[in-house]
């Protein structure tokens, strides 16, 4: 079965893989399989990435992402966010656990000299401490939420990002980490669920996907190529373009080794590919993503 | 294509907002000489009919808002273009008590309301009216989420000067760095999430040397409206935010700029 392409409508979201695959946290259902000396992609350096925001700027993109591994590990983190939001709004996504109160003055401060919004995504994966620091390490549910904490008391909103083990988002689940949230002081508690991802680590814990886990054609035309972020998002990092952050190091996944070169379609032959489109809006936060009626 | 020059009022998000709805004829009429309505004649507010049959009886040309088409082409939902489950469950409500209390007649007209309107300037300036955005009727342009390099795209791709749309219900406008203009005139169904019980509307002047708009704030009876919305048993938190200004529902899909400026 030849797999069915995803057309590119333009570029709305820029992804950088700013700090590579490091990670201070070895999650066991990462995608991309980061952690602690996982130096497969590096880190871009500040100028490299303001070479990509001039990019973004002749492409007319609407906003920037910035990923890893942990973002918050690149030495330039907030001098980087910085310069993208002279131009950008811009999405960093943390794992919450090495926000320092010096970091988030940085951050603070670029937000506050920006019209453009920082939203900071930190990811969580279970409303409770024992099921979360079971899957993201010992620890990690503390940590994060006192990030969270320093980040909301700076006036920022976090987004708490957790990954649906439960396969349920209705308000009720929300409502879980609302409240959890809720008792550390946020005032304004913002969730979004992710599905699982079977690729990376999480393959070797799940088993990964079955031939039969594939987009067809028909589900394709049904619910249109919006429903995938690689119809206007593409990611930049150390080893070139790739189609979309699950699929960065994926053979079949990369498209080139410049923006420009990345502006095709995609055959969507990946199980993950599956997973995207049946979830729609997966990887975009609420306000930037678009559904189709 | 339609000529316009001097001052072109534009107003979108009625949301049978009916009240507020006829004061902005009052207002606008003693400011301008044409009035357009970007869409969404539905969703929180009483008495859905009353508002269609306004704008239908003062001959106002309507773009079709997500709202418009859903209720026209009896969808079962209003294609806001919301992604989280507590957006959607209140826009869920909204959207079904304004679908049931619609009749069949303005069902149908809905449904032949034109995606866009295009307009010449005086001096020839390509002017566009959509709800959401050019490329899709309900996209959200928000003003912390619309950099300069994106709404320049937009433009070219619609091949306009000036891009009017609502959709958010939060007024903003952008002049870039090559002079064209983009406006989200804001709603007139319900406020701005500042505190304030009035509206907003914007003026398009095009008697300048370039084309320039500005907001104006509209007070209509909002105690009337809440009391109405009370009647026909619609819930609290959408009459909280006609009494306070504050919104109280439909919040997660609001930008970090945008949410931090509210109360919720």
């Amino acid at each position: 079965m030849t797999a069915p392409n995803c057309s590119f409508l333009g570029l709305d979201s820029l992804w950088i893989q700013v700090a590579g695959f490091s990670c201070n946290l070895r999650c066991a259902h990462c995608f991309n399989a980061s952690g602690p000396g996982n130096r497969e992609l590096s880190p871009l350096s500040r100028d490299e990435v303001k070479s990509l925001l001039d990019e973004a700027v002749a492409a007319g993109v609407r906003d920037v992402v910035f990923t890893g591994g942990e973002p918050f590990l690149h030495p330039e983190m907030a001098e980087i966010a910085g310069d993208a939001l002279a131009r950008f709004p811009v999405t960093i996504l943390t794992n919450g656990t090495v926000v320092t109160d010096r970091l988030v003055e940085r951050l603070a401060n670029a937000a506050r000299d920006s019209r453009y919004s920082l939203e900071i995504r930190v990811s969580m994966d279970a409303p409770s401490e024992e099921e979360n620091d079971r899957i993201r390490g010992k620890g990690s549910f503390e940590k994060t939420l006192a990030g969270a904490a320093r980040l909301e008391k700076a006036g920022f909103l976090p987004i708490v990002t957790a990954v649906q083990f439960a396969g349920d988002d209705t308000p009720a689940a929300v409502e879980e980490f609302e409240r959890i949230i809720r008792e550390r002081g946020i005032r304004k508690p913002r969730v979004k669920f992710l599905p699982v991802f079977r690729v990376g680590r999480e393959e070797e814990r799940s088993g990964g996907y079955g031939e039969d886990d594939r987009v067809t054609a028909e589900l394709l035309e049904l619910l249109g190529p919006e429903h995938l972020l690689c119809s206007t998002a593409r990611v930049a990092t150390s080893r070139g373009i790739w189609v979309c952050p699950i699929l960065v190091n994926v053979p079949g996944g990369r498209m080139g080794d410049t923006l420009e070169e990345s502006f095709r379609p995609f055959p969507l032959a990946y199980g993950a590919c599956a997973t995207c489109l049946r979830h729609g809006a997966v990887c975009a936060n609420a306000a930037t993503a678009v559904r189709e009626e | 294509m339609n000529e316009v020059s001097g001052r072109v009022a534009l107003f979108g998000g009625v949301y049978n907002n009916h009240l507020a709805l006829a004061a902005l004829l009052g207002d606008a009429s003693m400011r301008a000489r044409e009035i357009f309505c970007l869409g969404d004649v539905g969703a929180f507010g009483p008495h859905p009919d009353r508002s269609v049959e306004i704008l239908r009886e003062a001959g106002v040309p309507i773009v079709q808002g997500n709202y418009d088409r859903s209720v026209g082409m009896r969808r079962g939902d209003c294609a806001c273009g919301y992604t989280d489950p507590r957006d959607n469950y209140f826009a869920a409500l909204s959207y079904v008590y304004t679908f049931r209390n619609t009749s069949e007649r303005n069902k149908d007209y809905l449904a032949t309301l034109p995606e866009e309107i295009r307009l010449r300037g005086p001096k020839g300036e390509r002017i566009l009216l959509c709800h959401g955005s050019p490329r899709r009727q309900n996209e959200f342009l928000w003003e912390s989420l619309s950099p300069d390099p994106f709404l320049a795209r937009l433009l070219d791709d619609a091949r306009c000067d000036v891009l009017a749309v609502t959709h958010t219900g939060i007024p903003w406008k952008r002049r870039l760095p090559d002079g064209r203009l983009v406006i989200n005139v804001g709603a007139i169904g319900r406020p701005a999430n500042d505190g304030k019980t009035h509206v907003w509307y914007a003026v398009l002047d095009l008697s300048g040397e370039m084309p320039d708009a500005a907001f104006i704030p509209l007070r209509y009876d909002h105690e009337r409206l809440a009391q109405e919305m009370r009647v026909e048993r619609i819930v609290d938190p959408f009459v909280r935010t006609i009494e306070t200004g504050w919104w109280t529902t439909c919040l997660e899909i609001l930008p970090a700029k945008e949410r931090a400026r509210g109360m919720y």
